[in-house]
């Protein structure tokens, strides 16, 4: 009975084109979920966004682990010994710590007081440095990328207090007058911007109210290390 | 009947891997469509049940049924008339009744093997 084959066969072909139509369907309805707006299509994206950073991030962080254990075993397979790596390291936490001197290219920022007379009437305290400016250009220095600082010779660490005391400012515990030297290490175009920008702190304070700020750029900028000893009496760590 | 189950099951695996999707807009013709080829193949098992089965009708009547139902849903959203209507009642309706006459047949067919295995017995 060829009739009962090519029947078969019909059915057969007919329900799979059935089949795959009913699939297709099922696949074009719900891959579409109603109306999408705007904004959640750009948070969705943020999102997207932020989470491919931190797999970046973490990517990097495996990277860099794996680094420092390939150097731990490469030095024990050389030397026997971690040591060295160990003494690299905590040279480099010295460094960070910020009880080495360190030496590297830098911008060096003088700050004065004003030269001009002042107007009759205007307040004094408008042509001399204060702590306040010092901090402030400090800050800009610091967004800018400084990763070492010093004021007058005085290492700034993070405990490093900057306290007006009169005409003068007090760093370290130390008192020093006008005119302040800050010398920054890090990147030197950015901290130049930070100083020259013309949306810049400093700039206000040069052009407004005409305090000196004079700047240069150094090679080999020296930064002293911290002078007194750390003391912690109340740092304990988080269990 | 089981050709039919073979023939979906073929269908839906090569659907599942084809890369193709369309608009949400022409989901209710394709709706409809789909309805009207399922008519076809639920009668298509019964007309083969009652030896009535005829080739040609059958795929005619799967394409053109399928093709009129998707053109009527597509003319009623032109005009505004739900017209989509007419094929989900009539291949609907149909679909239940063609389910109904195979149901029949296969009761039928079970019940005669029966009896005629229990006069078997008795003769």
């Amino acid at each position: 009975m060829s009739g009962n084959k090519t029947k078969i066969n019909m059915l057969v072909f007919m329900t799979f084109l059935l089949g795959i139509i009913l699939v297709l369907q099922i696949k074009s309805v719900s891959s579409t979920h109603g109306l999408v707006t705007l904004k959640s299509i750009q948070e969705i994206e943020k999102q997207i966004e932020v989470e491919k950073n931190e797999i970046i991030n973490l990517n990097n962080l495996i990277k860099q682990k794996e680094d420092e254990y390939k150097r731990y075993e490469d030095e024990l397979d050389n030397s026997g010994s971690i040591v060295p790596v160990l003494q690299e390291q905590k040279l480099m936490m010295a460094d960070i710590s910020g009880s080495t001197d360190i030496k590297g290219r830098g911008i060096v920022v003088e700050i004065r007081d004003s030269d001009r007379e002042i107007k009759d009437g205007e307040n004094p305290n408008n042509i001399i440095v204060h702590d306040q400016d010092v901090l402030h250009i400090i800050n800009d220095l610091k967004l800018a990328g400084a990763e070492a600082l010093s004021v007058n010779g005085q290492r700034l660490l993070f405990m490093s207090e900057i306290r007006c005391s009169g005409p003068t400012i007090t760093i370290n515990g130390k008192t020093f007058g006008q005119p302040f030297v800050i010398a920054a290490t890090g990147p030197l175009d950015e901290m130049k911007q930070a100083i020259t920008a013309p949306d810049s702190y400093a700039y206000l304070l040069k052009s407004v109210y005409g305090i000196g700020i004079d700047f240069f750029t150094e090679e080999s900028l020296t930064i002293p290390k911290y002078s007194k000893t750390i003391n912690f009496k109340y740092l304990k760590e988080a269990q | 009947m089981i050709w039919a189950i073979i023939g979906l099951a073929l269908g839906v695996v090569v659907g599942y891997y084809v890369p193709f999707t369309y608009p949400d807009n022409y989901s209710l013709y394709v709706s409809v469509a789909i309805l009207a080829a399922m008519d076809s193949v639920f009668g298509a098992i019964r007309s083969s049940m009652e030896n009535t089965y005829d080739n040609l009708m059958f795929i005619t009547g799967f394409f053109t049924n399928a093709i009129l139902a998707g053109f009527l849903a597509y003319l009623g959203d032109r005009l505004g008339v739900p017209l989509y209507y007419a094929p989900i009642i009539v291949f609907g309706g149909r679909l239940f009744q063609n389910f109904a006459s195979i149901r029949r047949l296969i009761f039928n067919k079970l019940y005669s093997s029966k009896k005629r295995t229990m006069t078997k017995e008795l003769e």
